[in-house]
């Protein structure tokens, strides 16, 4: 059985839900409002519709609510990370960073040990920085987690699994290859990055000398730093300058 | 904004249209993607605690998801982020106006200002006989209040409704509509005079 009322909650509808109601139709509408039975009928709806949507509301509050849980509970160990452990990764990774330079940095070339390895690190995260004890929900998220512990491999597995094309993101790709001292992939994707439009570009350029360098490319790899070095405005002068100073060639 | 995000933007370019055909995943795509920006820069630019951020976010996106689903939103001509952060902005100024760092825009996008409108933020307030529709809304059946939230809140189409709730077609729904509300108006009544005595 259909309500009497019914065209006027169509049209009460049609005109809450930001629609235009033709010439004719408001004009209908105008003429049942002028009972005041319809009017109270009009505020009745109103309100019911009101409830309709206040219930609309605590249930996605409800999603909300669960999406903030289940965050939590797929990445349990991501929930505080203390920083004498990210600390500890760091330095473990500076370590290991060190190590593989001294073994493969011709001894004669170059400037020391200790600021090879110092001007070497892999670029700090400011792309998305991640904040203690803040779930990481996104791959690209858990990626620079893994990155900013020193977890490079991790970090490069997790960020292959995005399908982002960001020159951006592709700087820290490279950066983990550098970490994990894999020269010659990190050389290819920082030159790809130091052609684009990345804000990282110079930044770049520096690092696809270090990765030249470790290849054994030393002319290559100078000329860019000295091209750096000559460069005042250069993200990276200042380290180019540094490596000049430490030089023993 | 950082290219990572425009990367993000990009790829909800058929946001609006998923949303209205009733792909809830979508939103939380969103929630997912922007919970960790907007909280950091809520918590930083207002000194406010996390559960605060928290709740403003969650406001913001609400507030997203109604604005699209009332068709105030039918493509995102600005970036996304730009949209959301926006809105939290207004909304956090309401509510912390005093902690503000600072009242100028230099940490947002340019055209930031242009999402903050006022129209934008729906008014969340609830009524006492908001409070009796709810009620009375746990009363009704599963399937009248599923169609009656899908019809007034989330306001799908009569397709869309249809296809996800299992009508024939959208005539039906319409219909059914119409009886749902009617079982909703009288219990609201006999509510309603109950409480006038």
């Amino acid at each position: 059985m259909t309500d009497p009322h019914d065209s006027l909650f169509q049209l009460l509808d049609k005109q809450a839900s930001s629609q235009d109601l033709s010439a004719s139709e408001q004009q209908e509408l105008d003429q049942l409002m002028k009972d005041p039975e319809v009017q109270k009928l009009a505020a009745q709806h109103a309100e019911i519709r009101e409830g309709i949507v206040a219930q609309g509301r605590a249930n996605l509050r409800a999603s909300m609510a669960q999406w903030e849980q289940a965050s939590q509970q797929t990445t349990p160990g991501a929930r505080v990370i203390p920083f004498r452990t990210i600390g500890m990764a760091l330095v473990a990774a500076a370590a290991a960073v060190a190590l593989l330079f001294l073994l493969i940095r011709p001894s004669d070339q170059g400037p020391s040990r200790e600021l090879m390895a110092e001007l070497s690190q892999p670029y700090p995260n400011v792309l998305m920085p991640m904040e203690r004890g803040e779930s990481s929900s996104s791959l690209i998220q858990r990626g620079f987690e893994a990155y900013e512990n020193g977890d490079f491999a991790a970090a490069l597995s997790l960020f292959s699994q995005t399908d982002s094309l960001s020159s951006d993101l592709d700087f820290y790709r490279a950066n983990a290859h550098l970490g994990l001292g894999q020269w010659q992939e990190a050389e290819a994707l920082f030159s790809t990055v130091a052609q684009s439009s990345s804000r990282f570009g110079q930044q770049a350029e520096w690092y696809q000398a270090m990765a030249l360098w470790h290849q054994g490319r030393y002319d290559e790899a100078t000329t860019m730093i000295e091209q750096i070095a000559n460069t005042p405005d250069h993200e990276m002068h200042k380290r180019a300058k540094r490596w000049g100073k430490g030089g023993k060639g | 904004m950082t290219n990572e995000q425009e990367l993000l933007d990009l790829r909800y370019a058929n946001l609006v249209e998923d949303l209205q055909a009733g792909r809830q995943e979508e939103l939380r795509r969103v929630y997912d993607a922007y919970r960790t920006p907007f909280l950091r820069w809520a918590m930083s630019r207002f000194q406010i605690q996390k559960e605060d951020a928290l709740e403003v976010f969650q406001d913001v996106i609400l507030a997203f998801y109604e604005n699209v689903m009332n068709g105030k939103i039918d493509s995102l001509s600005s970036k996304l982020q730009t949209y959301l952060f926006g809105i939290g902005r207004f909304m956090l100024i309401k509510r912390f106006k005093a902690n503000e760092r600072s009242t100028s825009l230099e940490l947002l996008p340019a055209d930031t200002a242009n999402a903050l409108v006022e129209a934008d933020v729906p008014q969340m307030e609830i009524s006492e006989r908001s409070v009796m529709v709810q009620q009375a809304l746990q009363r009704l059946g599963t399937s009248c209040r599923d169609l009656l939230l899908a019809v007034y809140y989330h306001q799908y189409s009569g397709e869309v409704i249809a296809e996800r709730l299992g009508y024939k077609n959208p005539d039906v729904v319409k219909s059914q509509k119409a009886r749902c509300m009617k079982q909703l108006r009288d219990m609201m009544t006999r509510d309603f005079s109950r409480e006038d005595l």
